[in-house]
Order: structure tokens, then C-alpha cells, then sequence
């Protein structure tokens, strides 16, 4: 459920998975497809090839993929579809891909030659358009923006959710998911406690300082292609991993320090923090699954391999999908940092990405509840340096790291957030500081 | 964590703070409350002063910024005075994961098996010297505060480390008190009454509850004096604490008003063959009875003079008892007395108040005499958990095993058709009788429990199996349950309870070839 473009496509996608209007079904090794009767006299004919994934409907959805693709693969995952032979309407559109695949490898090819093609028409005429869309989205958000604190934002919170759905949708619309998602988001901010004026007044603007940088996009272009593409992911334009396995990998020794799984209605993922020795820089490693599904376990903690990381595009970014050419070599425990060290590191990142919301850092610290007789204090990190950093809310009461560090400097791999220090892996043995 | 001063919530001596300005002017609405950047000290002033346009385009340019300033300049705080509690090493070694994997699997055992696991398993790794990893503790630490039998054996084997991070939280700190008198008899006020009536209801609660629990008052007319005025407060807490407190007290005067009841109502005749006793109640409850914690009410109706009874009856001190017959009293006859219904039901009410009584004067330290344990092993009592409870203690050994197995053999014998609930009762009552057995016991007590197993088994529903079980694959050596194991697994075992006593044995077995003594 990755692939939704929104929450309402993946809601309306399991109700109709769990319909009985499909027909036709049929799955192979390539290809999954299936008739689903709509509101229209002929059923819509969906085709899902299973390698890109790439997606055809006849429905009229400017969704994409729509929720009849989305089904289809929910009712593929869970074993519904049984195998086949392709008909007509799904081998038709199986091999005009096969076409304009071949016609694009020769079209690579060419270019690599040294022959110089021009873009074809369409591919032009497609960027113009989503460019045009989602300038129109971010010219509509900014003046949503505007209005709320104009009028007051009280009005945001009497609005409710539905309000913050409905700017979200039109965000969908003009082809700008991530700040769709983060226009949603918002629900959160409102639920957060007394504070949560002071919090939504960061969010808004933030955001209308990514409508403003993506204005200039054409100036950050040229001027600082690194600070566009993070524009350009914040906005939500997409990325296909095999443009980012194109870009030059990172070469080094990559520790993997720690793994956190999550699970969101049907979806699993699961985020490996890597670092590399040389080049001290921190990498994330993202990996979905559908629930009940096995997520990729072949980055473990506690193991370390040499090879390339394809880091994707953007400034600071952390994100990378991990070459295949890899050697397993033994793991070592990184080497803390200053605390002043690791406080520039955040600024550092926050100057390259003002959007960021995590930056990881390995520091030497131990968990200390504030002082105070609460049996639920909030907490802080003492690091080795005897300064306090504070801990994310969501730490909870880390009893089972302060029993480890037993008030004693212990490296630890934390994640600087908005809200607080999180920890994300520790090593129990008091650590020694790097100058 | 932000620029001090500049960019952070707090402000004061008339600056204005650019943050709390900008989010003020947020929520209310700029077209309503636009923000004055002219007063902002710099960084930010400066250059929200420069935006131009909009006011509400021109709040969310400079809150940006000022976002970014306060995320960027996010600064540590000084922590000298937090660090100051490191724990001490512990050189222990940590046990080997098998043992561990033992400690992790106890919550998913069924509950009739944990507290004694978990005392088992920390018992042991402590006898080994060893230690649990670190990060075990809070949860070790939590199961000592809600059993308190863990206390001990969890503290020794959280060592240095435990009592340091028990010290850290509030909610672990009684399991490392310090040491010092207990204060009860030091601030007793010899003569109280003069401040007692100007304390507040939760002083005079705490005090006669700290009072009262300390032996070395038990014998205190001072103490009796306050609580016999304590039952003339206003506060019905206060009250209510005075009578818990007098009806522990053998030898007061409100023990002996208890036993003047019980005499009025119980009239005793012992004749050749056996005793009867025949019951007469008042009319009425009087002024001096409310006093004493009994209700207002006409005894009229058969249910008022039950609870009358009951009340009459788990009020009388041991001492009454004794005058009346003792236990010769287990086994009456009961009449009404000619102003009562049926004469075996009143008995009922009167065997089981004294049988508490009896639990409740036994943990004060009363013991049972041979009549007494004669009356109480020879009868149904017997199948009544909290005689067991505080009786088998009183028994010899031989005299536990000969009871507990003349109960298994009555539990087998099935009524019809159906093993019999009376049956469990009585197989539960054995197995609490040898409880208090050393391990092992004989082999022939081992027979017999795993032979009654299946017959009981067969009331699939019924949950004091585990009870029958754990006794044995928690205390019998390993290598003497090979027959149990063998058995468990073909019996009816819905609430899981067998498969957790097999999984016990496995986790024993691993304890002794990690742990070996």
C-alpha cells in the first residue's frame, strides 16, 4: 500500500479488495490483472505488472495508481488470485511496455555513445505539466496558509480533520504528495497538548518556505541542484529507484547500528541505520512490506560490509538503497563524538535540509529523569561532557537504558528530532569520546 | 535548548519575546492581532522588520526563520549537578542466554506458575553468583514491588546495579529502605486525648492503622482509651479504622461486650451423643450495638438476622469459643431456638465465621490446640482453603501425609457418571495440606496426585488444576516427574495450564544444567 497516493485510495482499495465484483483474475510471474465491476455497465479492466510495479486501468481515476490496481495487488498479496494465462486486454498492454522499454534502452544506449537524442516529446510535455500542477497546488496551499493565520489559527482547530483533508486532497490532485501527507499531519499537531499553537505556527512555515524555495526551483536548479532536489522530495515529486541506483554510489565500510519496524494499518516498514567509516556519514535504508508479509532482513545490526550506498538526491540526504555488490567484513562499534560536535553536526544538517526532521549523531550519554519526585518524569541525556540534551517524549521512562548505562556515558546512535533526542541503538560498555 | 532570551518561550523585565509575539499573533489572527517586529531584539528583529506585504505571508516568513534559529541553535544545558549518581561496577558474571531466555519466557507461563518461577530463577542465579543482564532489572524490579515474597531473592540478584536504579525511582524505592526504628511507639503520646480531637480524619486514620500494627502496643490501655473514643468520631473512616483495630485486641473491653453477644445468642447443650446449640436473637439492635459497628436495623427479616448472626458470631474472640464448647462447636447441632428458621442453616453461618475467625486469630499468632485439630481434620472443613492455609503448619508431618492422601482417595471416587466438584475440592484441599511439605515427598503421595490427574482433568473448565500441579513441577526433584510429563500432554487443558507446568519442567531442567548447585 506504499504506492497509494493517499489514505482515502487506500481505504476505498481494501474495501473493494474485500468486494466480490472482481472476475477474470489471473496472475503470472509478470503480471497480475482482473475485471472490477464499477458504477459503469462494463467492468474495468486492470492490469498491475509486478516489476516496475507499472499500473493500467480503464476507470476514470486521475489517481494513480488508482484503487482498482491497489485491490487487485491487495487480493494478489493475500493469495486470492490464482494463476493464469494473460488475456488479451492485459498481454495488448504488457508488450507496448516491452516496446517503449526497448525503445528507451536504445535510446540510452545511443546517448552513451556519445549521440546526443532529444527528450521525446511526451516525456517534455508530461514535466511541463506536473510542474504546472503542482505550482498551481502550492500556489493554492500558500494562500490556505495565509488565511489560517490571517483569521486566527483557533479557526484550524474548530476546522477539525476534515478541513485539513480536503487542503490535503487538492495537494493529491496537483501531484504533491509529500505535502499532502504533511498537510495531514497537522491532525497530529492539534492533538498535541497545550502547546500545540506553538507547534503549528512552526509547521505552517515551514511550509511556506518550501513554497517559496519551490518557486525559485528554477534558480535552485542552477545555483544549487542539491537544495532543489530536496525541494523537489519535500514536495513530493517522485524518484524511481532505478534513477537513484544510476546515481555514483558512496563506497565505504558501512556499520549497521540499528533497525526500527513499524506498522501502519496494513503496512510494515522497516528503517536500518547504516554509518560509514570512512566517510562518517549516516545512511537510512527504507523497506515495505504489506502486513503479514516478511520485511528485507539483510541488513542486520551488528553486522558491516564494504560496499556502495546510491544515496538519493538532496542535500544532507540520508536515504540510500544499498548496492548488490557488497562483502561482508566484521562490525565496529562507532566512536561517540563530542557534544558540540554533534550539536554543529545538527546545525550543519538543518542549513543544507530546513525540513529534515532527523538527524542522527553518535554520542557518548545515559538517560537522567529530570529531578523532581514524579513516578513519570520527563528525561534528558547527560552526556559524557556533562551536558543535558533533552529526550523525545516517546522515550517514555528508558528504565532499561539507565539500568545499562547505570548513570555512566554509553555510545549510543540518537536521532535529533523536533521534539527531543531519541535513542536508537546503544553499546553498554562506557564509552571513550573521539577529540 | 534555544538561543536564551532571543528566540525561547521565556521572557521577562519588558523585552518582548519574538516567539511568544509571532504565536501569539498566530493564534488570535493577524487581521486581528498583527505582531510588532520594531520591538524584537535581533537576530530576528532585523529581519522580520524588512519583510514586506501581507501581514499574515510576512508572520509565517519571519516564524520560518525564527524555526530554523531555533532548531539550528539548539544548545545543550549544563549538567554538572545531574551527574552525580553513577552505579557502582558489578563484577558478576552475566548468565549464560539460555537462562535468560527462561526469565523472558515467564510472562507467557500461565500465572498460576510465575511468581514461583521467577523466584525460582533469580533464587538460583543469585546461589551462582551470577547476574542477569542490565536491562532486566525494571522488569525484575517491578515484579519485586507487586510480590512481595520477590523481595528478597529479586534484590539479591539485582546486586549493586538494582539498588542503585531501584533508588533512581519513586516507585522502586521501598524495595531499598533505609534502615531506622519503626517510629509507631516512639510518638505514641502516652496521654493523647488532649490534641487528639483537633487532628484532621487522615491523621487519625494513619495512626491508629500505624498504632494498632505495632506488637509492642498490643498490650496498651493508653491505646485503648483513644480507640474506644475513637468510636465516637464524626468520621466514619475513623470509626471504621477504631473497630478494625478492637477486634484484634483479645482481651478489651470490646472483645468482651463480642463475647457477651455471643453468648446471648448461642446456647450450648452437650448430651451423650452429641452437642446441640440453639440460637436466639434480640429483637433489635441497641445504641451500644451501633456503637460497635452493627447496623440499625430491627432484626425482622431472616437475611438481617443472618448478618446479625455472622457479625455476632466473626466478632467473639477465641476466648468466647473456648467457654462455649470449642470444638466441639464444629460439629453441633443447631436448633432455632424456637424464634429462628432452619436450624442448619444458622449453623452454617456460625461454623464458617468461626473457621475466619480462627484463620485471622492464627496469623495473629494463635495456635491450635489437639482438640481443636482433631475436630478440624476430621470434618468437610478441611476443604476449606483458609483452614488449610494456616492449619497444615500445625500438623506433623506424617499427620499432613495421612490426611492429605485419605482426601486424595475420597476425591477420585466419582459420584455417577461425572468426577464430582466436592471431588476437586477435596484433591485441592490434599494438595494444600502437602504444600507445606519438604520436597520430595514420598513416592507414594507423588502416585497418587499423577493418578487422581486424569479424573480431574475431566472438568476441562475447571482452573484449579494448575494448583494441583504446580506444587509438584516447581518443588519435586527433575528427574522424579518423568511419569507427570508423559501424562499432562494427553489431558484436557484448555486454559493452557498443563502445556505452562511442561514448559516449567523444561525451564527447570535448563536452570540445572546451566546453574548446576
Amino acid at each position: 500500500m506504499a504506492v497509494a497516493s493517499d489514505a482515502a485510495s487506500q481505504t476505498a482499495a481494501r474495501r473493494l479488495a474485500a468486494g466480490a465484483g472482481w472476475a477474470a483474475e489471473g496472475a503470472s510471474e509478470q503480471a497480475v490483472w482482473g475485471s472490477c465491476s464499477g458504477s459503469g455497465k462494463v467492468p474495468y479492466q486492470v492490469v498491475v505488472e509486478l516489476a516496475g510495479p507499472a499500473y493500467t486501468c480503464t476507470c476514470p481515476s486521475r489517481k494513480f495508481p488508482c484503487k482498482h490496481a491497489l485491490a487487485l495487488l491487495l487480493r494478489w498479496s493475500a493469495g486470492s488470485v490464482p494463476d493464469g494465462e494473460p488475456p488479451s486486454f492485459a498481454t495488448s498492454w504488457l508488450q507496448s511496455r516491452r516496446r517503449r522499454e526497448q525503445g528507451a534502452a536504445t535510446r540510452g544506449q545511443a546517448s552513451k555513445g556519445g549521440k546526443v537524442l532529444a527528450e521525446p516529446d511526451s516525456a517534455a510535455k508530461r514535466a511541463a505539466q506536473r510542474a504546472t500542477r503542482v505550482a498551481g497546488g502550492l500556489t493554492e496551499l500558500d494562500r490556505w496558509l495565509a488565511d489560517q493565520v490571517r483569521n486566527g489559527l483557533t479557526g484550524l482547530q474548530s476546522g477539525g480533520y476534515s478541513a485539513l483533508d480536503q487542503m490535503a486532497s487538492r495537494l493529491v490532485d496537483a501531484q504533491a504528495p509529500g505535502l499532502a501527507r504533511w498537510v495531514r499531519s497537522l491532525a497530529g499537531v492539534l492533538a498535541s497538548g497545550p502547546s500545540w499553537p506553538a507547534a503549528m505556527v512552526e509547521e505552517l512555515a515551514l511550509m511556506r518556505l518550501l513554497i517559496s524555495a519551490h518557486r525559485d526551483l528554477a534558480h535552485w536548479e542552477a545555483a544549487d541542484p542539491d537544495f532543489a532536489a530536496t525541494v523537489r522530495s519535500h514536495v513530493g515529486y517522485p524518484m524511481a529507484k532505478e534513477d537513484v541506483l544510476a546515481r555514483p554510489p558512496v563506497t565505504d565500510i558501512w556499520d549497521v547500528l540499528a533497525v526500527r519496524d513499524e506498522e501502519l494499518e496494513n503496512l510494515r516498514s522497516r528503517t536500518v541505520w547504516l554509518w560509514g567509516r570512512d566517510s562518517d556519514r549516516a545512511a537510512v535504508v527504507l523497506s515495505f512490506a504489506a502486513a503479514g508479509s516478511v520485511l528485507d532482513g539483510s541488513l542486520t545490526p551488528g553486522t558491516a560490509f564494504h560496499g556502495g550506498l546510491h544515496f538519493y538526491p538532496g542535500a544532507g540526504q540520508l536515504r540510500a538503497v544499498v548496492d548488490q555488490s557488497r562483502q561482508p567484513v566484521g562490525f565496529r562499534q562507532p566512536v561517540p563524538r563530542r557534544t558540540e560536535d554533534a550539536l554543529d553536526r545538527v546545525a550543519r544538517a538543518l542549513a543544507q535540509d530546513p525540513w529534515t526532521r532527523s538527524v542522527p549523531v553518535i554520542i557518548a550519554a545515559a538517560p537522567v529523569p529530570r529531578p523532581g519526585t514524579s513516578d513519570r518524569p520527563r528525561w534528558d541525556l547527560l552526556t559524557a561532557e556533562n551536558q543535558l540534551v533533552p529526550l523525545h517524549p516517546s522515550a517514555g521512562q528508558p528504565w532499561g537504558l539507565a539500568a545499562e548505562s547505570g548513570g555512566a556515558a554509553v555510545t549510543q546512535l540518537v536521532e535529533w528530532t523536533p521534539g527531543g533526542w531519541r535513542t536508537l541503538a546503544f553499546w553498554g560498555v562506557p564509552a571513550v569520546v573521539a577529540s | 535548548m534555544a538561543h536564551a532570551g532571543v528566540l525561547g518561550s521565556a521572557s521577562g523585565g519588558g523585552v518582548v519575546n519574538p516567539w511568544d509575539d509571532l504565536v501569539a499573533a498566530a493564534v488570535q489572527g493577524t487581521a486581528r492581532r498583527p505582531m510588532d517586529p520594531a520591538a524584537w531584539p535581533s537576530p530576528l528583529g532585523p529581519i522580520a522588520t524588512a519583510l514586506r506585504g501581507d501581514p499574515a505571508v510576512r508572520l509565517l516568513d519571519a516564524a520560518a526563520a525564527a524555526t530554523i534559529l531555533r532548531r539550528a541553535g539548539s544548545r545543550s544545558r549544563d549538567g554538572s549537578s545531574a551527574g552525580t549518581f553513577v552505579a557502582a561496577a558489578d563484577s558478576r558474571p552475566e548468565v549464560w542466554w539460555p537462562v535468560t531466555s527462561v526469565l523472558e519466557e515467564i510472562p507467557s507461563l500461565h500465572a498460576v506458575f510465575r511468581d514461583a518461577m521467577l523466584e525460582l530463577v533469580v533464587t538460583r542465579v543469585a546461589v551462582a553468583g551470577q547476574r542477569f543482564p542490565h536491562r532486566w532489572l525494571p522488569f525484575l524490579l517491578d515484579a519485586a514491588i507487586a510480590r512481595v515474597a520477590l523481595r528478597d531473592p529479586v534484590m539479591r540478584v539485582a546486586g549493586d546495579r538494582g539498588r542503585w536504579l531501584a533508588e533512581q525511582n519513586p516507585s522502586w524505592q521501598s524495595l531499598t529502605p533505609p534502615t531506622r526504628e519503626p517510629p509507631a511507639a516512639a510518638t505514641f503520646p502516652r496521654d493523647p486525648v488532649p490534641e487528639w480531637a483537633q487532628w484532621g480524619v487522615a491523621d487519625k486514620v494513619a495512626a491508629l492503622r500505624a498504632w494498632s500494627a505495632d506488637p509492642r502496643l498490643a498490650e496498651s490501655a493508653a491505646l485503648e482509651v483513644l480507640l474506644e473514643q475513637a468510636l465516637d468520631d464524626r468520621s466514619p473512616k475513623v470509626i471504621a479504622q477504631a473497630w478494625s483495630a478492637l477486634r484484634t485486641r483479645d482481651r478489651s473491653a470490646f472483645a468482651e461486650r463480642a463475647q457477651n453477644r455471643l453468648l446471648a445468642a448461642l446456647t450450648v447443650r452437650r448430651g451423650l451423643l452429641r452437642t446441640t446449640v440453639s440460637v436466639t436473637l434480640p429483637p433489635a439492635t441497641t445504641p451500644a450495638d451501633h456503637r460497635d459497628g452493627y447496623p440499625d436495623t430491627p432484626l425482622r427479616t431472616t437475611a438481617a438476622q443472618r448478618d446479625h448472626l455472622a457479625k455476632v458470631a466473626g466478632e467473639a474472640p477465641m476466648s468466647a469459643w473456648e467457654d462455649l464448647g470449642g470444638p466441639a462447636l464444629l460439629r453441633a447441632q443447631f436448633s432455632d431456638g424456637g424464634t429462628l428458621g432452619d436450624g442448619g442453616a444458622w449453623g452454617s453461618i456460625v461454623r464458617d465465621a468461626l473457621l475466619t475467625r480462627m484463620s485471622q486469630e492464627a496469623a495473629a499468632g494463635w495456635v491450635p490446640g489437639k482438640e481443636w485439630i482433631q475436630a478440624l481434620t476430621a470434618g468437610s472443613v478441611l476443604e476449606s482453603g483458609p483452614v488449610l492455609g494456616w492449619l497444615a503448619p500445625h500438623l506433623t508431618e506424617p499427620e499432613r501425609i495421612r490426611t492429605a492422601r485419605a482426601l486424595l482417595t475420597e476425591a477420585t471416587v466419582p459420584l455417577g457418571n461425572q468426577p464430582s466438584h466436592a471431588g476437586l475440592n477435596r484433591a485441592l484441599a490434599a494438595l494444600r495440606m502437602l504444600a507445606s511439605l519438604p520436597h520430595p515427598w514420598p513416592q507414594q503421595v507423588l502416585r497418587d496426585v499423577t493418578a487422581a490427574l486424569p479424573q480431574l482433568a475431566r472438568l476441562g473448565r475447571y482452573g484449579g488444576i494448575g494448583d494441583l500441579v504446580a506444587p509438584i513441577v516447581l518443588g519435586e526433584p527433575v528427574e522424579r516427574l518423568g511419569p507427570l510429563i508423559g501424562l499432562l500432554p494427553t489431558l484436557p487443558d484448555p486454559g493452557g495450564v498443563l502445556e505452562s507446568a511442561v514448559r516449567v519442567v523444561h525451564h527447570r531442567q535448563t536452570l540445572e544444567r546451566e546453574l548446576p548447585l
